[in-house]
C-alpha cells in the first residue's frame, strides 16, 4: 500500500502570484504572503517569523541571481560594493532582465507548509555552493535557508526552489 | 530602510529603521559613505528600530565592518532586537562586532 505524504501540500486551496523582477525588488511579497496565509491556517508568530525568513531569502536569490543574473562576487569587498549596487540598478532598469518573473506559491496540509519560488533566469548547481564562513558577505541566504526550513528540494536546474515547514 | 545621523560628540550614530534588506542597497551604501567623515573615530548604528534584516543586510553590516577597518573607525551594533537579534546570533557577529544591548 502505497503511503500517504503528510506534508503534500494541496496547491488547489494555496496562493500563488507572479510579478516582474522590480515589482519583487521593490515589495515585501514574504511578509506579504505569510500574513495571507497565516489569515487561513493557524500559525503562531515564531513559526510565520521562520518562514517568512526563508522565503525572503529565497526570493532575494530568484531576483538578484535568478533574474538579474547580478554575481554576490561583488559584493564581497568595501571597494567592489559600488559597482554591485550600479550593476543592480542598470539591470532593474533594463527590460531584458527586468520583465522576467518570480512566481511564489505557498500551499498547506494539516500538518506542513510548503512553499515554492520560481525564477526566469539560467539556473545553478545548488551543490555547487561553496559552505558559508561567518565573515562572508553574501552567499549566506541559501545557507540560512537550509537551516530553517524542514526540507528543502530544488528542481527544474536550481531554477525552482522548494521549502519545507512543519505547522 | 530609513535613517537618521546624530553626531554625539565624538560618536556619529546612525539609528536605521524598517527593513534592511537587499533592496536596500542604495540606502545602505549612503551610511558606508558616512564612514570617511566620521571625524570622531566612532560609529554607532543603532539597530533597534530596524524590524526585520535578511542576508543582504548582514552583508551589508560586515561591509561596513571592513569600510571601518580601512577608516580605523570603531563600529558598533546597537539595540537589536527580535528577528535582528536572532539572525545577528546565527551569522555568530558577536565574535565580529562590538555588540550591545
Amino acid at each position: 500500500m502505497a503511503s500517504h505524504d503528510r506534508s503534500a501540500a494541496n496547491w488547489d486551496e494555496g496562493l500563488s502570484l507572479s510579478v516582474n523582477s522590480p515589482t519583487a525588488y521593490e515589495s515585501d511579497l514574504a511578509r506579504q504572503l505569510c500574513q495571507a496565509v497565516a489569515t487561513r491556517i493557524t500559525l503562531d508568530d515564531g513559526k510565520r517569523m521562520v518562514m517568512e525568513t526563508a522565503l525572503h531569502e529565497a526570493i532575494a536569490n530568484a531576483v538578484q541571481h535568478g533574474n538579474l543574473e547580478v554575481g554576490s562576487l561583488l559584493r564581497q569587498n568595501f571597494e567592489d560594493y559600488f559597482a554591485y549596487c550600479a550593476q543592480l540598478e542598470s539591470r532593474l532598469a533594463d527590460p531584458r532582465y527586468a520583465n522576467r518573473r518570480v512566481h511564489v506559491q505557498a500551499g498547506w496540509s494539516d500538518s506542513h507548509v510548503t512553499f515554492r519560488v520560481r525564477d526566469e533566469g539560467p539556473g545553478f548547481n545548488p551543490k555547487a555552493v561553496p559552505p558559508h564562513r561567518p565573515d562572508r558577505k553574501s552567499g549566506r541566504g541559501l545557507t540560512l535557508i537550509l537551516e530553517i526550513a524542514d526540507r528543502v528540494e530544488f528542481s527544474e536546474n536550481g531554477r525552482c526552489i522548494t521549502m519545507v515547514f512543519r505547522r | 530602510m530609513e535613517y537618521s545621523l546624530h553626531e554625539n560628540g565624538q560618536v556619529m550614530e546612525v539609528a536605521i529603521s524598517g527593513r534592511l534588506t537587499f533592496a536596500d542597497h542604495g540606502s545602505f551604501r549612503e551610511v558606508v559613505s558616512r564612514l570617511s567623515s566620521c571625524s570622531g573615530g566612532e560609529m554607532v548604528l543603532d539597530l533597534s528600530r530596524v524590524e526585520f534584516i535578511d542576508s543582504a543586510g548582514l552583508g551589508m553590516l560586515l561591509l561596513a565592518r571592513e569600510g571601518a577597518e580601512n577608516d580605523r573607525v570603531k563600529l558598533t551594533l546597537r539595540g537589536a532586537q527580535g528577528q535582528v537579534k536572532r539572525m545577528l546570533d546565527v551569522a555568530r557577529f558577536d565574535s565580529l562586532f562590538i555588540l550591545e544591548d
